[in-house]
């Protein structure tokens, strides 16, 4: 039995989608800690680095590839394919959201901790998204004969 | 065994149990001239310290020196924050030892209470200048009335600052109003010699609940520890 495909431009969208609203989220947080005086409006910048230098290498990978071969043909990708990587995608966002989240909505918290758990579970759990992102927006169409 | 809240550190996340140990030391035993009360092993940023409670009554003499407090009454009542393994009281006159009350084997505690103790070159020039009214040796009752202030209850650490006494408080948290940022205070008395006057001076921080402590307070939090120093200015001057 032929299994069912969808094309790499609709996967991109989803991860792409994926990444930019956990992303936009994270953001928030952020902002949601100012906003009940948890941190200082002199500490939002340097939050709002932390989430986007988390965010800096998958981003990369997603933007470059929109600038730099939106106009390649789109390829057909197999569902497990596509299951595997919004399943990678979504746990490499979970684990960043859920610390986002705690940080706003806690009563206490620590800033600096909070800053360094970004940074290192962000970089130490890039191989979960790093060859999924690559495959999905880096490879390009085979040539047609 | 007695067991009691100390106090907290980022609010209701760390919050330090001690356990406390009544004790009497050999010293106090020994002769009657040191009775220790109580002697609580606290763990503070300068390293362990005993938080002691004692009195003390030298007949025949008008005034004794004790190690790392300076010149007292020769009776009286003291509570510190000991830094020192031992207590060493001495004549004034010719410096021999009166007795040594060893605090090292006096102490079982458990606990992760943990005080912190500023860095008396933080502090700011003196803020007030006060004057005792009674005109006696301000050492002993100052570290009393600090103690009366509940503020801060977790005791004083005398010590000396270029050859004269001085008392120092561990931060001490200020009452938290609803959203306000958290503060906290620490005192330095330093007295002039045998006068009665005293130089008052203090350093507040503050933070919010997801900071760290940082110099730069509002003015709200200003005022707040100015209302706390003004009121235990007063006792002092009594």
């Amino acid at each position: 039995m032929r299994r069912a495909r969808i094309t790499s431009s609709a996967l991109q969208a989803v991860l792409a989608g994926l990444f930019v609203t956990v992303l936009v989220l994270q953001l928030l947080t952020v902002f949601v800690a100012y906003g009940k005086g948890a941190i200082y409006a002199d500490d939002v910048p340097s939050l709002i680095g932390a989430v986007l230098g988390a965010y800096g290498a998958p981003m990369g990978i997603i933007l470059g590839a929109y600038f730099g071969a939106r106009h390649d043909v789109a390829r057909e990708v197999d569902r497990r394919t596509v299951a595997v990587a919004v399943a990678l995608a979504s746990i490499w966002n979970l684990l960043l959201l859920v610390r986002s989240l705690m940080f706003a909505l806690s009563a206490e918290d620590d800033l600096s901790e909070y800053s360094a758990y970004l940074a290192e579970v962000s970089s130490a759990s890039m191989f979960l998204v790093a060859g999924a992102l690559t495959y999905v927006f880096v490879k390009r169409s085979e040539p047609s004969p | 065994m007695i067991g009691f809240e100390v106090g907290s550190m980022r609010g209701g996340r760390r919050t330090f149990l001690v356990w406390l140990v009544w004790v009497t030391t050999p010293c106090a035993r020994g002769n009657q001239l040191v009775t220790m009360e109580r002697a609580v092993r606290v763990s503070t940023t300068e390293g362990l310290a005993t938080a002691v409670t004692l009195r003390y009554e030298f007949p025949l003499l008008t005034e004794v020196y004790l190690s790392g407090v300076g010149r007292l009454p020769a009776s009286g009542a003291l509570d510190l924050l000991v830094l020192a393994p031992s207590l060493v009281f001495r004549n004034v006159t010719d410096g021999s030892v009166l007795t040594v009350v060893d605090l090292q084997d006096a102490m079982v505690t458990m606990g992760r209470a943990t005080l912190e103790i500023p860095n008396v070159a933080k502090f700011p020039p003196a803020s007030r200048r006060g004057q005792r009214r009674s005109g006696t040796p301000p050492m002993a009752i100052a570290a009393r009335r600090i103690l009366e202030a509940s503020l801060f209850r977790s005791g004083v650490v005398s010590l000396e600052i270029n050859g004269l006494p001085a008392v120092l408080t561990p931060y001490a948290e200020l009452a938290r109003e609803d959203s306000r940022p958290l503060a906290r205070i620490a005192l330095l008395l330093t007295f002039d010699g045998s006068l009665p006057q005293f130089d008052l001076h203090y350093l507040v921080q503050e933070r919010r609940s997801h900071t760290a402590w940082r110099d730069e307070i509002s003015s709200e939090t200003l005022s707040r520890a100015q209302a706390q120093v003004e009121s235990l200015f007063a006792a002092l001057e009594e």
